[in-house]
């Protein structure tokens, strides 16, 4: 109830509005028609009458007093603008402004945006990145890959390094939310390449929130991630191709006719050599469309399809023939006798359609339907002949996620230090997961919960004082409404210092289960809606300060507590053939995340990128671990220093580097196991599932890991490479180069292997050898 | 702990020191530059011609003339640009620019200008190549088109002489072979290719590179396979040529397949009249081998690998400076190796089908 009056409150105070002009638009880029994000605009000779535009690159200057106002337009990169306007002509009153990138600024060699989010508030926002196609660019692991590239943000760490899963803040990897254009995705990762599925020649911005987000995202407790696409260029066809022997890309944009615009990518993944010499057929594949219709300045729609397919059919039998036979020693009966074997069928389909309005100067519509739709079917197997008796054993996970959306928001600007936003969203949605464990299914559990999400924020802007409480409410189900209260507020002291403060209270209705014990390598969430169970809770407390340095650098730190109210796993191990399917058997527990991140991010003489070092904690505790004991989390990392370096060494050239060190990952480390044995006499053969004994969780911390990967960009000048883009057109084509795992002589240890009846234990690790890949792109 | 961080800050610290005076030398090693001189500085001696105009067409910055790469420190391969003081198209103007007003006039419009470096042997091999539009001034303001000129031209130099002067005496001698050049066409103006000059084409506008797309399929008597290769070809500018070409190639082999690469195919050509031409191709390939008989031969991991080396003997329907379809037939001799057995060796026929763009 209390909620409820501050919304009316809330509501009341901003539609008193004053009779003051409002004065709008929308800025895009001059050469590629794409809004711009983050640019600003300000009232010349009225400091306080400054804005910046929002993630559509709109922007609203209300309760203007002025009949002739001068405004100048400016964003990082473009050659600023200014231009009069006369309010007392109404068609002067909504701007459409176009930016034309600045010939100075294509030169420089910085990497590092100017730092606006795109999606949440920029004034406003607390543990908030951006990260451009640029930035991720120079990190040599991450050239293609969003995820890959989050990991090198202050308190993102990654579940395993194959794995593409992130854990935010000491939280589950399932508890982010991750959206492609606002439309929420589920596993966005390939099998393959352990990476995501969005192509990176279509990806205009990754906007990453790690905590104390505000009340227009909820659903999950850690993180909202946002991939913004491009819509398309308007001014002519341009793209991209990267052929390669592993991975090849196509990226297209172009005008439709005078009002629209289209975009189209795809990328095709195979593995001709592996597929050729071992008999693996494996492929992915990822396709975007965008068609974006502008019927006037204040109206436009974008319709979007993304697809993705993952089809893996590994049998290692072949290479372990060629393993045992060149190894010799007794050792070709072992190997020829062994196999293991992965197969798997994941895909997404996203349909999407968005309309864009400026119903007012000073109120901004949104609407939104779209349909995410994921299909998982992982097996694994191993099998192995000992005499005249077969051993197999074998997992088969299967994940089906519809989520059916519609949603409305809201940008109401009513006075110039007031700006509210608002809006509802309806979730339908279908989950079904199912099991079989040595070839016994153990069925599985369909669920099809409804969400109704509704939710207000006020930004007050008091002086250098910015305050924005918020409220979010969620109803699940026939349950009664939940309250999710938020504020943030950040005081500007001066001299280009701020200070931050966060608070939230964060419900989730779909956790993910937590297969790590009885996959090989978890590679996806199995979504599983708490039907009948209290949502996971956690609150956020979040302080933070940051200080610009001068025009190119900032420093900042956040010290955050995460207290994990009510959280959830799974008990997978407590009986072998009941485990998945019929999971309803969750348990509740409780956590704590807590520590301070430290980041600069800037540019000096020919350096750019950014550092950052991290001090964390989290724990858990369930009553069925270690009768209730607090153990440290899984994916808790206490230490974590990061450094992502790009040098411009030419105009041609440029060199990056990227580097962390952390502690190692808390680790169950077993020094016995107990094998469960049941003969199969439809099949002749042994099924066994080993079962682990140490009753101590995460006893065992793993040593540090230290990685250093090195990458080469450069211009192609002579050569086929040139004469190739010659042929095309192209306006640049550029060789990468990447070399990684440099450190490799320091042996990253991942897990222990026991032998010889646990006397012994083999330490393995991600990387025994640096790695070198190469890469050609045209774009034109 | 303190173990942990004694790791962590001495492998950083050694990361850092390796690193930083990488960085520190990096700007001279990746944007070292050679500059040279467009031949001699003075314009060429008793020249019966001016060119008042040059307009540089190439996609690349104006000063360009050529790149190669050299190792520094015995391993890291470093591009080095060499380039002329001021942009080419001004060199021209200055270089072929006679005192006398009573000369003919002329303008060039330069498509193609570059020299290519590659050392063997103790010697350095220069091969310039170059596709320069050549017009007359006729009057104050007309223009009249006289041809095409299209070079390739090679030069050897001791690999210890100063490369910088290898470079401009390569240009100094091309200098003088241009002017000479165009006062032979002025002097035979009824003259047709190729009595006059095998790399003029009068009256004709210039072409540029070709763009090959081929597919070869070879069959033996128990063995097939098919390449697919990509090229790009200058334009002709002798009778004997020789272009390199990206190959894949898929081959069948009575107990294994494999699919091999090649990154320098050589094609040996020689023109016969303007329909058609011979060519010799040789190829040296590593592969990647497919076992028919892996589950009864108890193979090793390295007989993955295959070391293919063939030649092809070819005439091919190829219409000098025209695209389209290009036929071939010829016969093809192939010679692999597999670690632990016998060098094989096989001869088949040859039909080659490619579009040349």
């Amino acid at each position: 109830m209390k909620e409820l009056i501050i919304i009316i409150l809330i509501f009341a105070a901003t539609f008193a509005s004053a009779q003051k002009k409002n004065f709008s638009g929308i800025i895009t880029d001059e050469k590629t028609g794409e809004t711009l994000v983050g640019a600003t605009v300000v009232i010349k000779g009225d400091y306080y009458r400054g804005t910046i535009t929002d993630g559509n690159g709109f922007f609203t200057l209300p309760g203007i007093e002025q009949q002739i106002i001068d405004v100048e337009f400016s964003y990082i990169g473009y050659e600023a603008v200014s231009k009069k306007y006369d309010l007392k002509d109404k068609s002067k009153l909504f701007a459409e402004v176009r930016l034309k990138p600045s010939a100075v600024m294509l030169d420089q060699i910085t990497v590092v945006e100017s730092g606006y989010d795109r999606i949440g508030d920029a004034e406003i926002e607390i543990s908030q990145h951006t990260l451009s196609p640029k930035s991720m660019q120079i990190i040599p692991t991450a050239r293609n890959d969003v995820f890959k590239a989050m990991r090198y943000m202050p308190g993102i760490e990654p579940t395993e390094p194959f794995s593409p899963l992130v854990s935010v803040r000491g939280g589950d990897p399932g508890e982010n939310l991750i959206m492609l254009d606002g439309v929420t995705i589920y596993n966005p990762y390939h099998f393959m390449s352990s990476s995501g599925i969005f192509n990176m020649q279509t990806v205009k911005n990754v906007d990453v929130m790690v905590g104390g987000f505000g009340a227009e995202y909820g659903g999950r407790n850690s993180s909202v991630i946002n991939i913004s696409t491009k819509d398309g260029n308007n001014q002519g066809v341009h793209g991209e191709v990267n052929p390669s022997t592993s991975e090849s890309r196509l990226f297209l944009e172009f005008p439709v006719g005078k009002k629209s615009t289209m975009m189209v990518a795809g990328r095709l993944n195979y593995d001709i050599m592996s597929n050729f010499m071992f008999y693996s057929n494996d492929y992915f594949y990822d396709l975007n469309l965008s068609f974006t219709h502008r019927f006037n300045s204040r109206n436009w729609l974008t319709l979007k399809y993304f697809g993705s397919k993952d089809k893996t059919n590994i049998d290692l039998n072949n290479l372990y023939k060629y393993m045992g036979n060149t190894v010799g020693m007794g050792m070709e009966d072992i190997f020829n006798d062994m196999s293991i074997k992965y197969v798997n069928k994941w895909n997404n389909n996203i349909v999407t359609g968005t309309w864009k309005s400026v119903l007012a100067s000073n109120l901004f519509v949104k609407a939104q339907v779209y349909g995410s739709l994921h299909r998982a079917d992982n097996f694994s197997e191993m099998v192995m002949d000992v005499e005249t008796m077969v051993f197999n054993t074998s997992t088969r996970f299967k994940s089906k996620v519809n989520d059916w959306s519609a949603k409305l928001d809201f940008d109401y600007k009513p006075f110039a230090w007031n700006e509210l936003k608002f809006g509802v969203e309806y979730n339908d949605y279908l989950f079904e997961n199912g099991s079989e464990v040595n070839r016994i299914d153990n069925g599985s559990v369909k669920k099809l919960p409804q969400l109704i999400s509704v939710f207000a924020e006020d930004k007050i802007t008091l002086g250098p004082f910015l305050i924005r409480p918020g409220i979010r409410a969620t109803k699940f189900e026939n349950r009664t409404f939940n309250y999710e209260p938020r504020i943030n507020a950040v005081l500007n002291v001066g001299n280009d210092f701020k200070l931050q403060a966060a608070w939230g209270k964060y419900y989730q209705y779909i956790i993910s289960m937590n297969t790590q014990d009885i996959e090989l390598n978890q590679f996806l969430d199995y979504y599983y809606p708490l039907n009948g169970k209290e949502p996971s809770l956690s609150y956020h407390y979040i302080l933070g300060a940051e200080k610009k340095l001068d025009a190119q650098n900032t420093l900042s730190i956040d010290v955050y507590l995460k207290d994990i109210a009510r959280t959830y796993t799974f008990d997978l191990m407590q009986d072998q053939y009941e485990i998945f399917a019929l999971s309803d058997k969750v348990i509740s527990g409780k956590g704590r995340s807590y520590g301070v991140e430290l980041m600069w991010k800037g540019s000096f003489d020919k350096f750019s990128g950014w550092a950052s070092y991290t001090l964390a904690k989290s724990t858990r505790t369930f009553p069925h671990i270690m009768n209730g004991k607090e153990y440290d989390y899984d994916y808790d990392r206490r230490h974590s220093l990061k450094i992502v370096m790009n040098y411009q060494a030419s105009k041609r050239i440029s060199y990056s580097g990227s580097f962390i060190a952390q502690s190692g990952n808390p680790s169950s480390v077993e020094n016995a196991m107990q094998m469960f044995y049941m003969y199969d006499p439809l099949t002749g053969q042994m099924q066994y599932s080993p079962q682990y004994t140490n009753n101590l969780k995460n006893s065992v911390r793993m040593p540090w890991l230290l990685h250093l990967d090195l990458g080469l960009r450069k211009e192609v000048v002579s050569g086929f490479g040139k004469d190739l883009s010659d042929f095309f057109g192209a306006d640049e084509s550029y060789l990468t180069v990447n070399v990684y795992n440099v450190l490799f002589f320091r042996r990253n240890i991942l897990y222990y292997v026991p032998i010889g009846g646990f006397d012994k234990m083999i330490p393995m690790s991600d990387g025994y050898h640096p790695m070198v890949s190469a890469g050609y792109t045209i774009k034109f | 702990m303190r173990h942990y961080l004694n790791v962590f800050v001495n492998k950083f610290l050694l990361s850092i020191f390796l690193l930083f005076p990488l960085f520190g030398v990096a700007q001279k090693w990746v944007a070292d530059s050679i500059v040279v001189q467009f031949g001699k500085p003075e314009s060429i001696d008793s020249l019966s011609f001016t060119v008042s105009k040059a307009t540089d067409h190439r996609k690349i910055f104006p000063e360009f003339v050529s790149v190669f790469e050299r190792k520094k420190l015995l391993f890291f391969p470093v591009d080095q640009i060499v380039k002329t003081p001021k942009p080419l198209a001004y060199h021209f103007e200055q270089k072929f620019h006679s005192d006398s007003a009573d000369v003919s006039t002329y303008i060039t419009n330069i498509h193609n200008f570059s020299i290519k470096n590659s050392s063997s042997l103790g010697k350095r091999n220069f091969a310039l190549f170059a596709t320069i539009e050549l017009s007359e001034i006729v009057g104050d303001r007309d223009t009249s088109l006289v041809g095409t000129f299209y070079y390739e031209r090679s030069f050897l130099q001791k690999k210890k002489q100063d490369i910088s002067d290898g470079y401009e005496q390569l240009l100094e001698k091309w200098c003088q072979q241009y002017a000479a050049d165009i006062l032979l066409v002025e002097e035979n103006l009824d003259q047709k290719v190729p009595d006059l000059l095998y790399y003029f084409r009068r009256g004709e506008k210039a072409v540029n590179k070709n763009f090959y797309a081929s597919a070869d399929f070879f069959v033996g008597l128990n063995f097939w396979g098919v390449d697919g290769e990509l090229w790009f070809s200058e334009p002709e500018g002798n009778r004997i040529f020789n272009r390199n070409s990206r190959i894949i190639r898929y081959v069948n082999h009575p107990t294994f397949q494999a699919i091999a690469i090649g990154g320098n195919l050589r094609h040996w050509n020689y023109r016969i009249n303007r329909n058609w031409l011979f060519t010799n191709k040789m190829a040296m390939l590593l592969g990647v081998n497919n076992w028919k008989d892996m589950d009864t031969a108890k193979h090793k991991l390295e007989e993955i690998l295959l070391f293919n080396c063939s030649m092809t003997q070819r005439l091919n329907f190829n219409q000098l400076d025209k695209s389209g379809f290009v036929f071939g037939l010829g016969i093809m001799e192939d010679l692999h190796y597999v670690i632990y057995h016998r060098i094989g060796f096989n001869v088949g026929a040859s039909v080659s089908c490619a579009y040349k763009f």
